[in-house]
């Protein structure tokens, strides 16, 4: 058998990011009733472009983007069941759970944070697993 | 709603690197209708040994052993939702998007790029989530 990937592209273009680079995979695949999307950088919602800020920037504008992305496919911030999050550096995890809190007030999923490197110098990268 | 856990491995024994090894791990679980991949590194087929060989040939090893992996079980790589890779150099993530494509010409998974440090002196490790439905059951 071979299944047929449900690929989620986001409506508005500028949050797609493997599209804007060029990269070889998706921004995020439905499988039944999962949503699994790729880990997301900050963009700047009106160019589309890399929005390299402090922690708490690149942190509200992923989550506002991954919001939208969820959204357009059924799905939600509060239907979030696991979020990884790659932070450039672990002495800021303060900014970056003050820029995280409020997207996830009350019962938020299960996250794991890790300190790595992130691609193009960006600080923060983030993943998800929603329920769809 | 009992959901039952299974174990799946390789076919070849050379390739079951977690219990070759004696390793507290598990190549891949299944859970109901999704299957969860432990991250793989580059081993080759024939000798069992790490082949630290360039990113784009390591990438290839993986993905290689991964679809084995996969196909021994019944599944594809086509079945794949999410791959998570972890690269011991980002300066080398384009030699690995040039060989990933390869395996995912069309309709890829998600994916999830990080530059992590790795053990024995890999350059690159590959987890991933499959959804197989009742596929190998």
């Amino acid at each position: 058998m071979t299944a047929k990937r449900q690929a989620i592209t986001p409506a508005d273009a500028k949050l797609d990011i493997p599209k804007t680079f060029a990269l070889p995979y998706a921004t995020g695949v439905k499988a039944c009733e999962f949503i699994f999307l790729s880990g997301m950088i900050a963009v700047d919602p009106s160019t589309g472009e890399r929005a390299h800020g402090s922690v708490v920037d690149e942190t509200t504008l992923i989550l506002r983007a991954m919001a939208t992305v969820l959204e357009a496919s059924g799905s939600s911030l509060a239907k979030v069941v696991k979020t990884t999050v790659w932070l450039h550096s672990m002495l800021e995890l303060e900014d970056l759970d003050r820029a995280y809190q409020p997207f996830f007030a009350s019962a938020p999923p299960a996250r794991t944070v890790c300190g790595a490197r992130i691609n193009n110098g960006m600080k923060v990268q983030i993943d998800c697993i929603a329920l769809a | 709603m009992a959901l039952n856990r299974t174990i799946h491995e390789p076919s070849n024994p050379v390739l079951n690197v977690s219990r070759r090894e004696g390793r507290p791990h598990s190549p891949s679980v299944r859970i109901g209708d999704y299957v969860f991949v432990s991250g793989m590194v580059p081993v080759s087929p024939q000798t069992g040994l790490r082949t630290q060989g360039p990113i784009a040939d390591q990438v290839a090893t993986v993905l290689s052993n991964m679809q084995h992996l996969l196909e021994s079980n019944g599944w594809s790589l086509d079945h794949i939702v999410r791959l998570n890779i972890t690269l011991a150099n980002l300066l080398e993530a384009d030699d690995m998007w040039r060989v990933f494509r390869k395996f995912f010409p069309d309709n890829p998974p998600a994916a999830t790029l990080m530059g992590m440090q790795l053990s024995f002196g890999n350059l690159v490790e590959i987890e991933c989530v499959a959804y197989v439905g009742d596929a190998g059951r």
